[in-house]
């Protein structure tokens, strides 16, 4: 008990931290009393310009998402049984990004800030077939048929985004940005349309905390306690979908977050839900601001997209982190 | 009780056999100039010139075999790695060899422009090394258990990443000819590609031979195996090492087309009604498979001949859709 | 201001440089070579047909053309505009699937082959000239088709397997050493070569250069002004193109120069951008104007709309051309013999706006409007 507290506290002074060094730290050197008055001050100024229109709206973006991707991932978890499962097996990232190409190669809209609806359109549309595929035959909805229809459909829907962008130059063009994860590029109103999914699937996922440490014992068991486990799996689905496809229209599909994190967070506190829902939650976007920052200072005057760091800063460690303490139990 | 099931095994062969046959005929035939059956005959055997030849000689013979070569090379990779893994969804990608050879080509293309023999050089030197560094990481006892598939997980979303900036670095016509490869394509192969694949086969021959034998054995349970005489995590290595050569062949010769050793070898399990993965009809299947994704891929479309991996992945979900739709016990 | 006389000076230089080596025949053409006409008063090349066979090594193998080639196929970009403006109409020529008109050809491809009277369609139609798609694969089969007889893939990227293929249907030249990069000069030169034309392509790069020293002459204003050509991408990040980038170049032959700041960004060899975080396109301050092009008017808005980017020296001044058109963009990046001619007359009189903007507020400082 007391270690999972030191945890919480532990992560909530990383986010805090990180979340600072989010807003001081960039591409360009900005020393700190400089940047106090470029914040703190009603002139505008270079400095200025560069923290509230850039910083600001990267970091509440980065917060968003992260927290919408580790929750995501640990719902995928439990809700498959499968320590190893991220959230974009339900195929909400093949749907995002089928949904995309399209966009670009059909109806023409080229801006990161722009590929938000058809990105939610085509993660929830994915997620429904999937369901949909999943809930079909004997034994509908176990993990293991989800996980199944889930890559079933992804294959198709991934051989969609090959073909596009094999013909369709622009498409290649802005899918290869939106595919490795980006903070950048997006205007503050992805921020707000985002927000009410995220909130909505992260409502959802805390509720479902209690229900899935109950289901862990088994449908039979479940249904003894009056659960209904169905419904459970149908609403986790549907956070899931949520708060992925949110976070993938936002930012691109850095589901490795919702893999890692969740996994490791498991590795530290044991199954129980209730600890590793909220604090997959906090701990997602301590990984994606840091990466975020590091990509900024490591090839100034250039920067790294989140997604890259993200990839080499999360896997040594999930690496490092599992097969010392070996396989996670759910 | 084994005969019978071979009996069963042979009659799938030669009817997959005969299949691959007539598409390979069908494969001579079609094309922006139709060439009729008894043309195709006569020219294969030299008669005729000209345009006709070329195309039959020179283009679409040396890529439909290719195509059978290759898809035969994925769907005995496949089944070594099923039957090790005793899972429908093992694949080459678990121990990272395409993740790996992917990163390597489109490094070698968007760094040093590198094509033809220097661009395979590339895949398969990021191939193998990623591969030895997925076993290096994740070999215990248990060699293919837990540890690996999170080694192969982390390294993969390393690679992927990798990948895709590099994908971002450079200008849009070489990102687009990189697609092409990172797809997997059969695009103008040639009769040296045949050759290439006809010397890895002879050279694999014998080890193929040896692990069909030792597959079966280790069918039979790790203890019966032990049993018998075989040191099970040698004989793992050695097979595990075979699977990675045969995909190693037929990733440099037409790049890392999905889902054939993934599909390949539950098909032929299931259409010859056998108990086990067996190699001869995985690699028939494989070939059959490849070879009517290519035909659709160039002939699908009007006036876009699209890579063969676009197909393959539309094949990918097909067959995965198939597997829930017949009940997905044996799929853990 | 000596810097701008020593660079004014440099460029004259190289004009007088560069008319040496045209006959003066074609030097009195020069003006007439955008039209096209010039072609009949040059002299017939007196090797025309003792140039043959001709060997020509690139990247991908070494390639002899034995005898003049009568049905030309070009593969990837601008080898089709050399062939023509050299006088001969190639038989196929592979679509823009980026900027290309509804037959997928260029408007100054498009004009250099119905100025004839020949006709342009899809591979498998009667007309003179066969457009067809080489991506996302070279299709064998059409290009057989089109029973080629000299195949140039100078600026492509074509494969060693599609290379060593296309070889078996006709002599076939790849580019010098990477794939998507040469510079016009040597494409041009590189074509001529293989179509027995050599001296004549010397020629045309020649009257090309000529053409765009003249017209850098003719506005003075250029000259000693600094630019930086940019462009945004996706993931906000400013990409900065740098000598040796073909834009790059034609501003500095109009007479301009690279920011200094520009000039000083690091990069790999062979490589002619850098790129940089929006939170510092504060460098292009140095930058009298400002270049850019744009994918759509939404990628255009999201540059724009970015206070950094307005807070700009060039953009403040009305010092900013944007190019919004993709045929435009391609005439300006993917140079020929064609496209320089037409570009000039469709991109030197923003550019001369822009820089008298720039010039304006300068003086304006003072008298304080």
């Amino acid at each position: 008990m007391s270690r999972r507290l030191v945890l919480t506290v532990g992560l909530i002074a990383a986010l805090v931290l990180i979340t600072a060094a989010s807003v001081l730290v960039g591409a360009k050197f900005i020393p700190l009393s400089t940047a106090w008055h470029a914040i703190f001050s009603a002139e505008t100024s270079t400095e200025s310009a560069i923290i509230f229109d850039l910083r600001l709206p990267r970091t509440w973006l980065g917060l968003a998402a992260g927290a919408a991707l580790g929750l995501a991932g640990a719902l995928m978890q439990s809700l498959t049984r499968n320590p190893l499962a991220e959230p974009g097996l339900l195929g909400v990232n093949s749907g995002a990004a089928a949904a995309i190409v399209v966009g670009i190669s059909v109806f023409g809209i080229s801006q990161p800030g722009n590929y938000i609806w058809f990105a939610l359109l085509g993660a929830g549309l994915a997620a429904g077939a999937v369901y949909a595929l999943g809930s079909r035959g004997s034994a509908a909805n176990t993990p293991v048929k989800l996980v199944l229809a889930g890559a079933a459909i992804s294959a198709v829907l991934m051989a969609v985004v090959w073909a596009a962008t094999l013909i369709s130059p622009d498409a290649l063009d802005h899918y290869r940005f939106w595919v490795l994860g980006s903070l950048t590029g997006r205007d503050a109103g992805v921020l707000a349309q985002i927000l009410p999914f995220i909130i909505g699937g992260g409502l959802l996922a805390l509720a479902l905390a209690w229900p899935l440490n109950i289901m862990a014992l088994g449908d039979d068991v479940s249904r003894g306690l009056g659960l209904n486990p169905t419904a459970v799996r149908a609403i986790a689905a549907i956070a899931v979908t949520l708060l992925c496809g949110a976070a993938t229209a936002a930012v691109g599909p850095i589901a490795f977050v919702g893999l890692a994190v969740p996994h490791a967070v498991r590795s530290l506190t044991g199954p129980d839900d209730r600890w590793v829902l909220p604090l997959s939650m906090l701990a997602a976007p301590v990984l994606l601001l840091s990466a975020d920052v590091l990509g900024r200072v490591l090839v100034s005057p250039n920067e790294l997209q989140v997604g890259v760091v993200t990839a080499f800063l999360g896997a040594p460690v999930l690496i490092a982190l599992v097969t010392r303490r070996g396989p996670v139990r759910l | 009780m084994i005969p019978k099931t071979r009996r069963r095994s042979a009659r799938t062969a030669a009817i997959v056999a005969v299949l691959m046959l007539i598409v390979l005929i069908i494969a001579l035939m079609l094309g922006d100039y139709q060439i009729n059956p008894a043309a195709v005959v006569a020219t294969v055997f030299g008669a005729g010139g000209g345009t006709e030849s070329f195309l039959i000689n020179e283009v679409r013979a040396p890529r439909a075999l290719t195509a059978i070569g290759v898809g035969a090379a994925f769907g005995l990779s496949g089944a070594i790695f099923q039957s090790i893994v005793r899972n429908p969804l093992g694949s080459p990608e678990l121990i990272g060899f395409t993740q790996g050879s992917s990163a390597g080509a489109v490094t070698g293309i968007t760094l040093a422009g590198a094509t033809g023999v220097t661009l395979t050089g590339w895949a398969l030197a990021g191939g193998i090394a990623t591969a030895l560094a997925v076993w290096f990481f994740a070999f215990r006892r248990n060699a293919l258990g837990y540890r690996l598939i999170i080694v192969g997980i982390g390294i993969g979303a390393m690679l992927n990443a990798l990948t895709w900036w590099l994908l971002t670095r450079a200008n849009l016509a070489t990102a687009q000819s990189a697609m092409s490869w990172l797809i997997g394509s059969l695009s103008a192969r040639s009769w040296g590609h045949v050759v290439t694949l006809i010397i890895g086969f002879g050279v694999l021959l014998v080890p193929l031979l040896g692990a069909s034998r030792t597959l079966r054995i280790l069918e039979m349970g790790d203890g019966a195996a032990t049993g018998l005489g075989v040191r099970v995590p040698q004989a793992v290595a050695g097979l595990v090492a075979l699977a990675v050569a045969l995909c190693a062949l037929a990733v440099s010769m037409a790049g890392p087309v999905a889902f054939i050793a993934l599909a390949a070898p539950q098909i032929a399990r299931r259409i010859a009604r056998a108990p086990g993965v067996t190699l001869l009809n995985s690699a028939l299947v494989g070939a059959l498979l490849l070879l009517v994704s290519d035909l659709v891929a160039l002939h699908a479309w009007p006036d876009v001949t699209l890579p063969v991996g676009v197909v393959t992945g539309v094949i990918g979900g097909i067959y995965l859709g198939w597997l829930l739709a017949t009940g997905a016990k044996s799929a853990r | 201001m000596p810097f701008l006389g020593r660079k004014t000076a440099s460029r004259a230089l190289r004009a007088v440089a560069a008319a040496a080596l045209v006959p003066l025949l074609a030097t009195a053409c020069s003006q007439a070579a955008a039209e096209g006409e010039c072609r009949e008063t040059t002299p017939p090349a007196t090797q025309s047909g003792g140039a043959f066979p001709v060997t020509i090594d690139h990247a991908l193998g070494s390639t002899e053309i034995p005898a003049e080639p009568h049905r030309v196929v070009t593969l990837g970009w601008a080898s089709q505009d050399t062939v023509l403006a050299l006088g001969t109409t190639p038989v196929g020529i592979a679509e823009d699937a980026w900027a290309g008109d509804d037959n997928g050809l260029l408007p100054w491809t498009d004009e250099a082959i119905t100025r004839n009277g020949n006709t342009i369609g899809p591979v498998g139609s009667d007309a003179d000239v066969s457009v067809y798609a080489d991506a996302p694969e070279v299709n064998l089969e059409e290009l057989a088709g089109l029973n080629p007889d000299l195949i140039l893939a100078t600026y492509s990227g074509i494969t060693q397997e599609e290379y060593d293929q296309l070889s078996k249907l006709a002599p076939t030249v790849a580019y010098p050493e990477t794939p998507w990069l040469v510079s016009w000069q040597d494409q041009t030169l590189i074509n001529g070569r293989a179509l027995g034309k050599a001296e004549e392509a010397e020629e045309l790069i020649a009257e090309t250069q000529e053409l765009i020293y003249t017209t850098g002459a003719e506005h003075a204003e250029l000259p000693g002004t600094t630019f930086a050509f940019i462009y945004s991408q996706d993931d906000g990040t400013v990409g900065i193109y740098l000598a040796g980038d073909p834009r790059v170049d034609l501003l500095i032959d109009l007479g301009m120069f690279p920011a200094p700041s520009v000039s000083d960004l690091d990069t790999a060899e062979g490589k002619f951008y850098a790129e940089i975080s929006l939170e510092n396109i504060d460098m292009l301050d140095d930058a009298d104007v400002i270049v850019t092009w744009f994918n759509s008017e939404e990628e255009q808005a999201q540059l724009e709309d970015s206070e950094l980017f307005q807070d700009l020296p060039a953009v403040k001044n009305g010092a900013y051309v944007p190019l919004l058109d993709r045929q435009l963009s391609m005439a300006v990046s993917t140079s020929t013999a064609l496209s320089i001619p037409w570009s000039l007359e469709a991109f030197v009189p923003p550019l001369v706006e822009a820089v008298n903007a720039a010039h304006g507020t300068d003086n304006s400082d003072s008298d304080n409007s």
